[in-house]
């Protein structure tokens, strides 16, 4: 399967290509006051306001650095049992697509109950990453804050 | 650029250094696997890093202004069509139903068959299609096409058309390429042109100074089908 490649701090990881709607370049978000820190803001997307998160600062407390490379990932975030919704991700270096075979996937053996979106470790040629669930990627207090009517 | 951002950057600029054949002392390394810098991982590598710098002014503000725009809905309400001659008249065919545009092969003519549609079998890549006659399907030009019936270099093209499991292929003189038109850009057809082409015509296009005749490709399917029971 089509994963693409993005860094949050100076670690690799790895997401689904087909939960992606498009990557866009880094806009101007507009901060929403009184929301965890990495709740970048909000920005038009074609019409619908769409909530960012600051992955980066999600997984590392460090706001991601305005590069070029730093883009925006809009997924399609699950958001009950059919509803989804569209959740940007703020990550750095999104450049790359790579293919990973299933069997790539390793069990890292150390689950973080703080970070329960860190999925299994893939190792392929000199690619290391770690692939990113973002189904687990809210915290449930969270998601319902950003997404009220499906909670 | 910066000097803050270019200083962070450090690329190996191989490609300069040793350039693309050097053999010897300094070769390419990964000369024999990519042949090439531009198939080299460490050239495209390189070429990702420079996107590794600070945003342009006014990039964040017209990315912003982009994306809060809706998506152009497309190209609504279009055809695309194949634009072909047959003798005189230029005619069209949607080209969601052409497969293959090919230059003339031989006929194998088949006995007892209707002879003004069947022409007979055309080998296309190794497959036996049967070829038909488009001309005689529509009453065009029936004389002409008779006299000829059968010889190689009739038409420089033939059009592979496949429909619902179904192909055929046609000879044609002439293709001209593909066209999109909007839907309302169909006249209907006039009332003097052959009854048989009319029926088959689902609009009559205007495209330069040719008048284009559409055809409706489910008709064209559904008498191709009955013409060889």
């Amino acid at each position: 399967m089509l994963y693409l490649l993005l860094r949050m701090g100076t670690e690799r990881y790895a997401l689904e290509a087909r939960r992606i709607v498009e990557v866009v370049p880094l806009v101007t978000l507009k901060p929403l006051p009184h929301t965890p820190a990495c709740v970048a803001g909000l920005f038009d997307y074609r019409g619908t306001w769409v909530p960012v998160i600051d992955l980066c600062q999600l997984a590392n407390g460090q706001n991601c650095a305005a590069h070029l490379t730093t883009r925006i990932v809009l997924v399609n975030y699950p958001a009950g049992a059919v509803q989804t919704h569209i959740l940007g991700l703020l990550a750095e270096q999104v450049t790359e697509t790579v293919k990973f075979k299933d069997a790539d996937f390793q069990c890292g053996g150390l689950q973080v109950p703080e970070a329960p979106y860190l999925g299994q470790l893939v190792k392929a040629a000199d690619i290391t990453a770690q692939h990113l669930e973002i189904e687990h990627l809210l915290p449930e207090a969270l998601r319902q804050n950003l997404f009220p009517e499906c909670a | 650029m910066n000097d803050s951002a270019a200083s962070v950057i450090a690329i190996d600029d191989c490609w300069n250094r040793i350039g693309v054949r050097r053999r010897g002392a300094d070769a390419c390394w990964e000369f024999e696997r990519v042949i090439h810098c531009r198939n080299c991982e460490r050239y495209s590598a390189a070429g990702r890093q420079i996107l590794q710098r600070e945003l342009p002014p006014g990039y964040r503000e017209e990315w912003t202004q982009v994306l809060a725009t809706r998506k152009p809905q497309g190209q609504a309400n279009t055809e695309s069509i194949v634009i072909f001659r047959l003798g005189d008249e230029w005619l069209a065919i949607p080209s969601r139903i052409v497969r293959e545009i090919t230059s003339a092969k031989p006929i194998r003519r088949l006995p007892h068959t209707r002879k003004n549609v069947v022409k007979g079998l055309v080998n296309m890549r190794g497959e036996l299609q049967i070829c038909v006659s488009l001309g005689g399907l529509l009453d065009l030009e029936k004389g002409a096409q008779e006299r000829r019936f059968g010889s190689v270099g009739i038409s420089d093209r033939m059009i592979l058309i496949a429909h619902e499991g179904n192909q055929y292929v046609f000879p044609v003189t002439e293709v001209h390429g593909l066209h999109r038109h909007q839907l309302n850009e169909l006249q209907p057809a006039p009332a003097t042109i052959g009854k048989s082409k009319a029926t088959y015509t689902k609009g009559v296009l205007t495209w330069g100074e040719h008048h284009v005749a559409s055809l409706d490709a489910e008709l064209l399917f559904h008498t191709l089908n009955k013409s060889l029971t």
